[in-house]
């Protein structure tokens, strides 16, 4: 997992058996003379949780673009399960959800109509053909062999599956008011459960503690864990720092678009140069900072 | 009195078909941001084929079948051949002002300026209660017609699967794109939606008006773009609302001052809802409870 030598992973599709997960290789994005990633690899395994950290504008939110598609690589590859991920709208069906860090919540509908957009299901509206072989379920041993997609692209299953999944969250109780009545901290349970009614092999968190109080960031680490004792791989884009190392099975730290060190959270937060560029010295001035 | 009854009575009926054609308006808007500047020509063009098909077969149901459905397509051939090609709200006004040219030209080159006669399928002499008449059968049919309407897109939006995409790529396409909704698809269908709405709206006004000619929607889109952004741009209630305030108050106004005065009355309320309450009449309520 070490990301020092690019060249070490470089699986190419066909040597060597695909890594189950998200495996991102040489990933380069560069806005016009401007490089916001550069070199970057990453892995995340079924069940793993991956916190990218790093300082403001050191590229995590563009790394997530690139898995996402919502930002074209200039090099690299982003495999899921070794193949390639394809644009956004097809994300869902190849079990890729994610979250946003302004929630991006449906501001004139229900509590329960924002979560039930999240089913994907065979309906004109979404991209057909569920390629998800195994369908992850939140809790262990909901893991169905394949999910019907003909009964997700009802409505009434879609609702359903949404209220289970407000009511797993703690929120059933919220279900037919409008999202915007709720406050924050709901409505990003809400955003949450959105992502996860999808069920999906691969949840993507951008900055999921932001704005959140202690307890409701407590309850939030426990709700990462469960998706990933399910076997959900989990990266998660992190300021807060203490439930980026709580939470973490793994944690990679960019800085000026590079990744500068990668490892168990422990290891990460003794590292010298993490401290340097992020954790100890967050008011040292970065233009003269050598590194 | 008598003439009070009977010039909201018509009002009313007038209301649903203005608030139907603005309602095809707020489709358009919620779902791409536009105005759809176009609709009056292309809502002409429907009602062209909906006539011919309706002397052809000899029924004016018929007739307002094959409209509807040539609405539909129309607005598929418009968002795909050129509405999507437009990047800005500016660039998507001036191509729908050019499609009015071009839609409105061609008719004039196919079909002519002369007025075609529509009848209604059925009476429109009103009923006169008590020796005060009231409202024909036929403004009975519009406003069962345009309510029903209204009703049914009502459960489509509410109460299906597509209906929550659409409403949830109106609200957020880039959150929506993620979520695995085809966006451009559900513009596509605001589009195909909206367009056969108002196919339907320009045949129930045709038998109250003096014939079908290209211009024969002309006052209705104005109408209906006042009702749209009296009730807020983004509210089918508002849209349906507004619709029945300015029906009536045109009734009355042509009733009681003469029909030179109507168009007046519908830019001074345009421009007083503009000054007080530019998010429109219900925007606001809904922005609240939403």
């Amino acid at each position: 997992m070490s990301p020092a030598s690019p060249a070490a992973h470089a699986p190419g599709p066909r040597t060597g058996q695909p890594a189950a997960g998200l495996a991102v290789r040489g990933l380069t994005v560069r806005f016009g003379g401007l490089t916001a990633v550069e070199d970057v690899d990453l892995d995340v395994a079924p069940g793993q949780v991956v916190a990218l950290i790093g300082p403001n504008g050191a590229g995590k939110t563009t790394v997530f673009n690139a898995v996402c598609g919502l930002v074209r690589p200039t090099a690299g590859t982003v495999t899921l399960d070794g193949r390639p991920l394809g644009p956004t709208a097809g994300l869902v069906h190849r079990g890729v959800a994610r979250t946003l860090q302004g929630l991006g919540t449906f501001p004139g509908l229900t509590v329960l109509e924002n979560v039930a957009v999240g089913v994907p299901g065979r309906v004109p509206g979404h991209a057909t053909g569920r390629t998800t072989g195994h369908v992850t379920g939140r809790k262990a041993g909901r893991t169905t062999g394949r999910s019907t997609g003909q009964e997700t692209g009802r409505r009434d299953d879609a609702h359903e599956r949404a209220w289970a999944q407000l009511v797993a969250l703690g929120l059933g109780g919220r279900a037919d008011q409008p999202v915007t009545s709720l406050p924050y901290a709901e409505r990003a349970t809400v955003a949450l459960a959105r992502a996860l009614v999808a069920r999906p092999r691969l949840l993507l968190l951008d900055e999921p503690a932001g704005g959140l109080g202690h307890d409701d960031i407590a309850a939030l680490g426990r709700v990462v864990r469960d998706v990933a004792a399910a076997g959900t791989g989990v990266l998660l884009v992190e300021h807060h720092v203490d439930f980026v190392m709580g939470v973490s099975d793994h944690v990679v730290v960019l800085d000026f678009g590079r990744v500068i060190a990668a490892g168990p959270p422990e290891q990460v937060r003794r590292d010298p140069h993490v401290e340097e560029a992020y954790l100890g010295l967050p008011a040292t001035p970065r233009d003269g900072t050598p590194r | 009195m008598d003439r009070f009854l009977f010039l909201v009575g018509t009002g009313v009926a007038r209301g649903t078909v203005t608030a139907l054609f603005a309602l095809s308006l707020v489709l358009i808007w919620r779902a791409a941001r536009i105005v759809n500047f176009a609709a009056g020509a292309m809502a002409v063009v429907t009602a062209y084929v909906a006539v011919g098909v309706a002397h052809a077969t000899g029924g004016w149901w018929w007739g307002a079948l094959a409209g509807v459905v040539a609405g539909g397509l129309l607005g598929w051939l418009v968002e795909r051949g050129v509405m999507r090609f437009a990047t800005t709200p500016l660039g998507g006004v001036i191509l729908a002002i050019g499609l009015v040219m071009v839609l409105q030209s061609a008719l004039g080159i196919l079909v002519g300026p002369q007025y075609v006669p529509v009848a209604p399928p059925v009476s429109d002499r009103p009923w006169t209660v008590a020796g005060v008449p009231l409202g024909s059968p036929y403004d009975v049919l519009t406003v069962a017609v345009a309510l029903g309407l209204m009703l049914g897109l009502r459960l489509l939006f509410t109460r299906t699967t597509l209906g929550l995409q659409l409403r949830a790529s109106a609200f957020a396409p880039e959150v929506s794109r993620l979520l695995g909704v085809r966006v451009a698809r559900m513009r596509t269908v605001a589009w195909v939606l909206a367009s056969a709405v108002a196919a339907l709206a320009a045949l129930l006004l045709l038998p109250t008006e003096l014939g079908l000619n290209p211009h024969a929607t002309d006052v209705l889109f104005v109408l209906a773009f006042t009702v749209a952004v009296v009730g807020g741009l983004d509210s089918p209630g508002g849209a349906l609302v507004a619709g029945l305030g300015v029906g009536v108050l045109m009734s009355l106004v042509t009733g009681y001052l003469g029909a030179s005065a109507t168009p007046i009355a519908v830019l001074a309320l345009l421009v007083v809802v503009l000054l007080v309450r530019p998010q429109g009449l219900v925007a606001g309520v809904e922005a609240r409870r939403a």
